[in-house]
């Protein structure tokens, strides 16, 4: 009996160390740090994972307090005395572990209460898991997403600070808009703006008010073909598709006489966007220019009347016997009459603007051989010209020249006028020349002098009613400052223009057209 | 107009006239009195009859009771206008037949086209006609054969 319990003993022992080899393989595999303490919280043993991790053998950790592996030792001890009460394992707890390794490592504790068969408390299996990768992990993790976070808040304030901009230039524009909306609304001259096809977008009160229109109906309409008052189809009338610039002076109505521009809009491309049409009122510097020439010509008239008496009274004088008056009082009469002359062709002069204002003086046009027209003009000058050794040019460049459709007299008072000058302001010697070119629609002529010149200054004046650039006024006393002015006045009676270059003491080009006569 | 059967009887000095006719009336008519004395010297110098009214009315009687070869005749007049007065003379049988020379110191274009559409045979400027000039038109029209 005895030797079968010691067989069965030893069969027992045998088990048992095989559980125990068993135990050992399984703890020593176990890739968790688990060590086991007894009821007063002494390590007695630990498996390999918790030797690698604490960095303690075996030995050395066996107879450690088990709190003393850590840096939070009261907080492990209250851990250990809660698990000690549960039933159950109790949750884990993240603590430092002092590693002799690897120092200061977090770990996750966990810990489970050991009892007897009996019930009774026999001590605690306590497990250490380091999860400081992982907490590294998650602290850069944080500290990722709280940079990003405040990547996110910056990016926000700047989003914020474009949008506040954004709202300032917006406010900028808006102020800008109404700047220039209240300009337009205020602007004494009319305003007329047109898209690219012509339609209008835009009129302002003054063009409103000047075109007899109201805005309602003209807005989207074709500003081209217009009927929507008698003046605005007057306006429509007169302009040109084609044209991007132009300027003309319309007679709306007897009291309305407007100076009209048309300005190309273009984007920074240099594309047409559209044009505004400006309507400038000039019906008071109008009426005041038309008292100015009632008053030259009845002031002329006027003087004429006088002045044909004191002329006949000379002429009288000068015609009588030679006994009756004195040689040297003839003298002084012939130069009465002189002057009485020169006076006289002032007046006429006056009168001539006159003829030239006149609107719708009696023009005659018709077909005109320019190069006749020359010529006679060369013949008056002659002997002028040749006093003062000036020689007249002409050069065609055509062997032909075409017909222009002119007024014959009118024409001729152009070319007068400007081989006039040119002698009047050639001091000494040189040429004049005139040229002419044929032009698909007109004439180009021009005359070149190698006088005077006209000051830079001056320039601008020149074609002003009364106006004489201070050195002619040296050069030639006599003269009235009308030539010019009514030159101008016939050439664009004609439909033509009129320009020139000039170089103060080298001498001046007039240009001017002439519409060429369509059979 | 029959010239031969008016003849004056005035007295004047007919020794170096042209023609071994009487001598020509004119009927001038001008406001200004020195125009109208220096014209008048003038004309009487060239051996005319001169008659002078200085305004319209006056111009009219002495033009039909006259009947003058040629009528010098002013547009700004006191009271009837010069274009009234040819007007007038060109609407009456007895005086229609006298050319009319308009001397006015008007001389734009449309006031050259309404005298001559009123009939007057020519338009002098005075302030751009010598006296002489004047005197030697009036003589050729007078002197030139009328219907």
């Amino acid at each position: 009996m005895a030797e079968q319990n010691n067989e069965e003993l030893e069969r027992m022992k045998e088990d048992l160390e095989d559980i125990e080899m068993y135990l050992q393989e399984f703890s020593a595999f176990l890739p968790l740090s688990v060590c086991s303490v007894n009821p007063i919280g002494v390590v007695i043993s630990v498996n390999s994972a918790f030797e690698n991790v604490s960095g303690y053998s075996a030995l050395d950790s066996t107879g450690k307090r088990v709190e003393d592996f850590f840096v939070e030792t009261e907080e492990v001890k209250a851990f250990l005395g809660e698990t000690r009460e549960s039933k159950n394992f109790t949750e884990s707890k993240q603590v430092t572990l002092l590693s002799k390794s690897y120092g200061k490592r977090t770990v996750d504790l966990t810990a489970s209460r050991r009892s007897d068969r009996e019930g009774d408390f026999i001590g605690f299996f306590v497990g250490i898991n380091d999860i400081t990768e992982l907490t590294d992990l998650q602290n850069r993790l944080e500290d990722k997403v709280a940079e990003q976070t405040q990547d996110l808040l910056l990016r926000t304030e700047e989003l914020e600070r474009s949008r506040r901009e954004i709202m300032l230039a917006l406010s900028n524009v808006e102020e800008e808009r109404n700047k220039t909306f209240s300009l337009v609304m205020n602007l004494s001259d009319g305003l007329v703006y047109t898209d690219v096809e012509g339609n209008i977008e835009m009129i302002n009160p003054q063009a409103e008010a000047l075109l007899r229109v109201n805005h309602k109906e003209v807005l989207g309409t074709a500003v081209f073909a217009s009927s929507a008052s008698d003046r605005f189809q007057k306006l429509s009338a007169s302009l040109n598709k084609d044209r991007g610039l132009e300027r003309e002076v319309i007679e709306f109505s007897e009291d309305l006489v407007a100076e009209v521009s048309t300005v190309s809009i273009n984007n920074e491309k240099g594309e047409l966007v559209g044009r505004v049409i400006v309507l400038h009122d000039i019906s008071k510097d109008k009426a005041l220019d038309n008292l100015k020439v009632e008053f030259i010509s009845v002031a002329a008239h006027q003087m004429r009347t006088p002045l044909a008496a004191i002329k006949w009274a000379f002429e009288i004088l000068l015609s009588s016997d030679d006994e009756k008056i004195a040689p040297e009082l003839k003298r002084i009469v012939e130069n009465g009459f002189e002057s009485t002359n020169r006076i006289l062709k002032i007046v006429n002069n006056f009168l001539d603007v006159d003829a030239a204002e006149t609107v719708n003086s009696d023009y005659v046009f018709a077909p005109v051989n320019v190069q006749k027209v020359i010529e006679d003009v060369f013949s008056g000058v002659s002997i002028a010209a040749r006093e003062k050794r000036v020689e007249l040019l002409f050069e065609n460049q055509d062997q032909v020249l075409p017909y222009v459709q002119a007024d014959q007299e009118r024409l001729g008072m152009i070319f007068q006028n400007l081989i006039e000058n040119a002698l009047k302001y050639t001091i000494k010697e040189g040429t004049i020349t005139v040229k002419a070119e044929a032009r698909p629609r007109d004439l180009l002529i021009s005359v070149t002098d190698e006088g005077i010149g006209i000051p830079v200054q001056e320039q601008k004046n020149i074609f002003s009613k009364f106006f004489r650039a201070e050195n002619a006024k040296k050069t030639e006393t006599d003269g009235n400052g009308l030539g010019l002015h009514t030159t101008r006045r016939v050439v664009e009676r004609h439909g033509g223009a009129i320009w020139f270059e000039s170089v103060e003491g080298q001498g001046t080009t007039f240009y001017f057209t002439i519409p060429l006569y369509n059979k | 107009m029959d010239e031969t059967t008016q003849t004056p009887g005035e007295g004047t000095n007919t020794a170096e006239s042209v023609t071994s006719e009487s001598p020509k009336k004119v009927l001038a008519v001008e406001d200004d009195l020195f125009l109208k004395e220096l014209l008048a010297g003038k004309l009487s110098d060239d051996e005319f009859n001169v008659f002078y009214a200085s305004n319209g009315d006056e111009a009219l009687t002495i033009a039909s009771t006259e009947l003058p070869d040629v009528i010098l005749l002013d547009i700004l007049l006191p009271g009837m206008s010069g274009y009234e007065v040819l007007e007038k003379l060109k609407a009456d049988e007895n005086t229609k037949n006298i050319p009319v020379i308009i001397l006015s110191n008007f001389g734009q274009p449309e006031d050259i086209e309404k005298g001559k559409a009123l009939g007057a045979v020519d338009f002098l400027v005075k302030a751009n006609n010598s006296l002489d000039a004047i005197v030697s038109r009036v003589r050729e029209i007078a002197t030139s054969p009328q219907a």
